[in-house]
């Protein structure tokens, strides 16, 4: 970028170093003397009612600290982000395989093993729920005393009737996306300890410190202002750490025992109680006119949300907003429902509900451009929303918005332009190749940048001048390996003009830095981007002032330039160390920033105002020998607005569309009867070295005027566009549509199979 | 002392608009607010004064522009 | 219990533990190595990935009773080693690193392919890590930082 010193350079993050010496203490490498080892006794029932809870043997095994059952909770011993009806420990009755029924605590990790198989617990199995279009049935046992529905949405927009009765191609169809974990490295773990004073303080993962603050004040009846949660680094999260995990589990094993205690999930236990992507049924019908219109939209969605609330209501939200694609249609009706069921857990998951929506969406535009005879983004193109449009939900498109950039930039690259060409490629006189079929196909995207409309959506950073003329940066959002940390970073260092090195990032805590919202959502890079920008200003106003009284010079002649203050000559300048002392008391500033609304509610949460988009272009291999699929090349062209790091946003997308690889082609968490049956690495299959394809990233940046320097954010809108991709792919390569997630290989062979009997 | 207050998500069925102004006393707070509304007092109970988090037993000014809502989230 | 006397980082120790404990454990819990990491705990992730002998191990199924005499690598022991070393600075350089928690375990198997294979192709640099699995990259840029300190290296 031109004009500027750290914005949109390929600057190293500020936390690779201590990343790559082992020395960055994750929360799961916090030990400490005196510690004891908490675990948790899981219910392994998915519905059943708990008669009775013996704990004596348990409590009688020597090194076994304490046995807590919810007898021993205070509060509310309920939480859950949107609403409180997760038990912290169950009582009564357990509602999926992974309900906390009893915690352990004792001096070493084999013992807590052994303490666990010691307490006996009474079920009485309960009716199962393990399929979401039973929990909808009259007669379905209730999961929760207010029924088995968490959300529903309902909405139409101009005449869909009409809308059909003129359209000239009616595309009707049913998809099915499965349940994917988020597989971070760092399964959930942290460490609590309570001082003297009883102050808690929790070390560990997260997404938003200061919610934990509260879910754990709520569940366990202890005052905020005693609890101090840390959180600044994790190992992954995608999503998947914005519910509470171990937190509130670890702060009643502490605040009981006056112990610090650890707790590390194991992997398996990992796959049990993660929420998930939820799985969700999208039923569309569309019509378009001759020339490519798209006139009327129909959507019909049912979304497993498993046993509990988490965030299912917000993610079908998002389904609904994103059901209709980045696309003007003028008739409109949609349907939609969450429900519980004891299928696991669902929840916040990179995409949030778009990336089902866009499954089931970008599939069917494919399908309508092959019955029309179009180019596929050239449809799309034709009916892509522009800045000023309405689009699916009827907010207009206000914010900076370049999907159809995004768009063009993709339909004249040379995979997709080029694409007989590209397909044409394969070397069939090789063994290995001589059964492989190649296909290109293409996807695009949106995603909301931010909570939505009816929440406060705000960011806060504050920053101190040192001593030593270096700044200290406190930010209150969480690095999950987004590189948002180091993005802020720059945004400072370009206002002041300061070396990244001389710029000390504290990240989350509760008691140092302050509330800048949820790290999730695309919003971090943008918001807490934002409130650093203006911390940054108002600390370059406080340091030329501090130095216009010392030269005695006015404060607006003095520009920051090398990490000193100058006047306009450069004849007369001061340092930051100089303006430190200078100025007698520690400088310091803030910065705030509000996330811009739509003026219209729909539903909370709904509409978004300000969105990234990303248009994909994939190249796949499908071997019909074996059935399988390899995705040789992908190109993303995204939208985020002025792109601070190329290397992170590169980073993000070639990680997004390797997860999104994963989504299409292997990921499932399957599910028997409530029992989750892959539960570890080698049976749930992660894209691995071998999978990764060649990956071009090549962003339109359209400026987006109340986001840093221009910035908004990039992280989900990643993968959302992978997996339809995929599916476009495929269907180009072997003239099969499929509309079930994962494709695997034996999905794959059947369907040949099939076409070869008819 | 005027403060416009804005209500969010459940908090919206105390009063009969989501944005209204109080004439409050000096050194009213966010929790009194939430009392004279009939909101109650739980952890839930956030509040956001001229757009920053602030402890809900926080003195307002003159002018402030609090938010009363629960700690939610979403994408 | 037995008492074991190994080497890590070049460094002799002697630790008392049972004889089943990992190798992992016995890093993090009785040595405070807690670079090297664990993510499945089954030797499916190489997370936890060492060098034994100058061989890469999955920590978390070596154990105590195989380890007297042995020459043990981990992530805190690259700096001082000049594959290691230029395998730090590229990861950082290029991008390889975000969330971070799964590389050392890559780190470590760089270190034995560069070792075993100064010029190795992307396909030899995707075997070498194949046992590795990586949530955030997507895998590119962590074969672009191999590349990258192998192209030094050679010079």
């Amino acid at each position: 970028m031109a004009g500027y010193k750290y914005i949109g350079k390929r600057i190293a993050r500020i936390d690779a170093r201590p990343k790559v010496d082992g020395s960055l203490k994750y929360p799961s490498d916090l030990y400490e003397k005196g510690m004891i080892w908490g675990r948790v006794l899981r219910a392994k029932h998915p519905h059943a009612r708990i008669l009775s809870i013996d704990t004596s043997a348990a409590e009688k095994l020597q090194g076994v600290v304490a046995v807590l059952t919810h007898k021993d909770v205070k509060g509310i011993n309920r939480f859950g982000i949107e609403r409180q009806d997760q038990p912290v420990l169950c009582g009564d009755r357990v509602r999926y395989v992974g309900d906390a029924v009893a915690l352990i605590g004792a001096e070493t990790k084999e013992i807590a093993e052994k303490a666990l198989g010691l307490i006996r617990v009474e079920y009485e199995p309960l009716p199962l729920v393990d399929d979401p279009r039973k929990a909808l049935e009259k007669d379905c046992i209730l999961l929760h005393e207010k029924g088995n529905i968490v959300h529903e949405l309902h909405f139409t927009r101009g005449d869909i009737g009409k809308g059909f009765a003129g359209a000239d191609v009616v595309v009707e169809q049913t998809y099915r996306t499965q349940m994917m974990d988020h597989a971070f490295l760092e399964t959930e773990a942290g460490l609590a300890t309570v001082d003297a004073d009883g102050l808690l303080t929790v070390r560990c993962c997260g997404q938003y410190a200061f919610r934990d603050v509260t879910q754990i004040a709520r569940a366990l009846d202890y005052p905020e202002d005693k609890i101090r949660m840390v959180e600044p680094y994790t190992g992954g999260a995608f999503g998947g750490k914005d519910e509470v995990t171990v937190q509130i589990l670890l702060a009643l094993l502490a605040l009981k025992t006056r112990r610090p205690s650890k707790i590390w999930l194991s992997r398996e236990e990992h796959f049990i109680t993660c929420t998930h992507r939820h799985p969700v049924e999208i039923k569309i019908k569309t019509g378009a006119t001759r020339d490519g219109k798209l006139v009327a939209h129909e959507v019909w969605a049912l979304q497993d949300g498993g046993a509990y609330a988490s965030l299912s209501g917000p993610v079908l939200c998002l389904v609904v907003e994103h059901s209709c694609g980045p696309y003007r249609i003028p008739n409109l009706k949609v349907d939609a429902w969450a429900v519980y069921t004891n299928n696991g857990m669902s929840g916040a998951f990179r995409g949030f509900g778009a990336t089902q929506a866009h499954v089931a969406m970008e599939s069917q535009m494919d399908i309508l451009a092959g019955k029309l005879g179009l180019d596929p983004l050239a449809f799309r193109a034709k009916n892509v929303i522009r800045q000023g449009d309405v689009f699916g939900i009827g907010q207009p498109m206000i914010m900076a918005f370049g999907v159809d950039k995004t768009i063009e930039k993709a339909m004249a690259h040379p995979l997709w332009a080029e694409r007989e060409r590209v397909k044409g490629e394969v070397d069939r006189t090789r063994p290995e190749d001589r059964w492989k079929k190649r296909g290109v196909g293409a996807a695009c995207a949106f995603q909301g940048s931010g909570l939505g409309k009816g929440l406060p959506d705000y960011a806060a950073t504050t920053m101190e001048l040192n001593r030593d003329g270096t700044v200290t940066l406190f930010q209150g959002t969480i690095e999950i390996g987004q590189g948002s940390y180091t993005g802020i970073a720059q945004v400072a260092a370009e206002v002041l003009d300061l070396p990244l090195d001389r710029i000390h990032f504290v990240g989350a805590d509760t008691k140092r830095t302050l509330d800048s919202g949820t790290t999730t959502a695309s919003r971090v890079m943008y918001a807490a981007g934002q409130s650093t920008l203006l911390a940054a200003k108002n600390m370059a106003a406080l340091i030329r002032e501090a130095a216009a009284k010392k030269l005695g010079v006015p404060a607006e002649s003095l520009e920051l330039r090398d990490a000193a203050v100058r006047t306009g000559d450069g004849a007369r300048s001061l340092s930051y160390e100089e303006v430190a002392a200078a100025a007698g008391e520690t400088l310091k500033a803030e910065g705030i920033f509000n996330i811009p609304v739509a003026d219209r509610e729909f539903s909370m949460g709904l509409p978004h105002l300000v969105f990234c988009s990303n248009t994909q272009v994939v190249l796949v291999e499908v071997d019909t020998l074996t059935g399988e699929i390899a995705v040789k090349k992908a190109v993303a062209v995204p939208d985020c607005g002025t792109v601070i790091n190329p290397i992170n946003v590169e980073g993000q997308s070639e990680g997004g569309i390797v997860m999104g690889m994963g989504y299409a082609l292997w990921e499932e968490n399957v599910l028997s009867k409530g029992q989750f049956k892959n539960t570890g690495l080698s049976t749930y299959i992660l894209p691995s070295s071998w999978d990764a394809p060649e990956i071009e990233t090549i962003p339109v940046e359209i400026p987006e005027e109340s986001g840093p320097f221009g910035a908004r954010s990039i992280a989900e809108v990643t993968t959302t566009p992978t997996a339809p991709a995929i599916l476009n792919a495929i269907a180009d390569a072997i003239g099969v549509r499929f509309t079930e997630l994962p494709v695997t290989p034996e999905k794959v062979l059947a369907a040949l199979d099939a076409r070869k009997g008819a | 002392m005027k403060i416009t207050v804005s209500l969010f998500g459940e908090y919206r069925k105390y009063a009969p608009e989501y944005e209204f102004t109080l004439e409050l006393p000096d050194g009213a707070t966010p929790l009194a607010i939430a009392e004279r509304l009939g909101i109650p007092r739980t952890a839930s109970l956030w509040a956001l004064v001229d757009g920053r988090r602030a402890p809900v037993d926080a003195a307002l000014r003159e002018g402030s522009a609090v938010s009363l809502f629960q700690p939610v989230g979403g994408g | 219990m037995i008492k074991v006397s190994f080497t890590v980082n070049g460094r002799r120790v002697s630790v008392e533990a049972s004889p089943t404990k990992t190798l992992l454990d016995l890093l993090r819990e009785d040595l405070g190595l807690t670079g090297t990491k664990e993510g499945c705990g089954k030797g499916e992730c190489g997370a936890c990935t060492v060098l034994m002998d100058g061989k890469p191990v999955t920590s978390c199924l070596v154990i105590a009773a195989q380890l007297a005499g042995r020459r043990i690598m981990t992530v805190e022991g690259l700096a001082a080693d000049r594959i290691g070393k230029a395998l730090q600075d590229a990861f950082v350089e290029a991008g390889a690193v975000q969330c971070g928690y799964c590389i050392p375990g890559f780190l470590m198997s760089a270190r034995a392919l560069l070792e075993e294979n100064p010029d190795p192709s992307l396909d030899e640099i995707k075997e070498g890590l194949s046992g590795n699995i990586c949530r955030c990259t997507g895998y590119v840029k962590i074969f672009d930082g191999v590349a990258l300190a192998a192209k030094r290296l050679r010079v």
